[in-house]
């Protein structure tokens, strides 16, 4: 199964707009979808799309304790991503 | 003397005095001050009152005296207990004593105190259960922000970060030393060198969300970080490292 695991603020869940409101949750919100349906594919792609858009950042997480790399293609085969909002100077 | 009927007016204190009730006036408007004392008191009741009239005092019974001296009358009723009222107004007397005062701030009467007191003590309560809800929810967050870093850096480390709440990143041409829910520090020659960078809005996230993020950008970037970051004149020395979880 693939997954993206978006790092969600306090209040901002529902960035992910296409994730039932009950799976959402503040810290981490998660879009799960299997590669081999052509539909849930889509979805995925649009989520990852749109994160990019609004300046997030993907990784693709390996094993773990491996380096995860960043990435700025969506590939369903690769598994499981995770998005990391802006960072900034304090 | 002059007879005027003042609807629904709102009188908005009473004051004590020598001064007889027996002056007349037609201004209208809001009369702050009025003086009673003198006034046989036919009611102490809390009543309302819809209607004033200045018609002649028929006695000195239909004189309403607030012997409280200062309250709130917000409206007046014209009922059968308690007929047409006669109001007399010695606007003279006021100035000569200087009790026209512009005291925007209403007197509040008991009742109205104390429904403001019920809903203070409400307010209260409802902010602590709510303060309580947010709080669960934080901490929820940072068991999820846990465990994603424990995916990232493996069972072992993530047991030391827990312990310490360090994660010494070694980066592309640094080692970093990240701080939960602190500023993050460079390691250069041996010295410690704070650097601030954060996520976005970082109060509304999780703190380890936080070191997860710096985390995965430094290793993947450091100096890209670096521009970003704001570097501090303070440097430390490097016993930190001693005790932090490495990624």
């Amino acid at each position: 199964m693939g997954e993206l695991r978006v790092l969600t603020s306090y209040g901002m869940e529902e960035l992910v707009s296409r994730v039932p409101k009950s799976m959402r949750r503040a810290g981490d919100t998660k879009v799960i979808f299997d590669p081999e349906v052509e539909e849930e594919v889509d979805v995925a792609k649009e989520q990852f799309e749109n994160l990019i858009d609004k300046g997030f950042t993907a990784f693709k997480v390996n094993k773990k304790g491996e380096k995860s790399t960043k990435v700025t293609k969506f590939n369903p085969k690769e598994g499981k991503y995770i998005f990391l909002p802006p960072i900034q100077g304090g | 003397m002059a007879t005027t009927t003042y609807t629904n007016y709102v009188w908005t204190e009473w004051a004590s005095s020598s001064s007889t009730c027996s002056s007349t006036s037609t201004t209208s408007g809001e009369w702050q001050y009025w003086n009673t004392t003198d006034c046989t008191c036919s009611s102490s009741t809390d009543c309302t009152w819809n209607i004033w009239t200045t018609e002649d005092v028929p006695s000195d019974t239909y004189y309403l005296v607030d012997t409280s001296s200062r309250r709130v009358w917000t409206e007046w009723v014209d009922g059968d207990n308690y007929p047409s009222q006669p109001v007399s107004i010695p606007p003279v007397e006021y100035k000569r004593t200087g009790r026209v005062i512009l005291n925007k701030k209403p007197v509040l009467s008991t009742e109205q105190i104390r429904a403001r007191r019920v809903q203070l003590e409400i307010n209260s309560i409802w902010s602590d259960l709510k303060y309580k809800e947010l709080q669960e929810e934080k901490e929820a967050a940072e068991e999820v922000a846990m465990e994603m870093l424990g995916d990232l850096i493996g069972d072992d480390q993530l047991k030391v970060y827990k312990e310490t709440g360090r994660l010494l990143v070694h980066g592309k041409t640094h080692d970093w030393l990240l701080r939960k829910g602190g500023i993050i520090a460079k390691v250069e020659k041996g010295k410690l060198i704070d650097h601030c960078v954060h996520l976005a809005r970082q109060h509304s996230y999780p703190p380890t969300d936080n070191v997860i993020t710096l985390a995965l950008l430094l290793k993947d970037d450091d100096k890209r970080v670096e521009r970003i970051a704001n570097r501090h004149a303070m440097e430390k020395s490097a016993d930190e490292l001693l005790k932090a979880a490495n990624y």
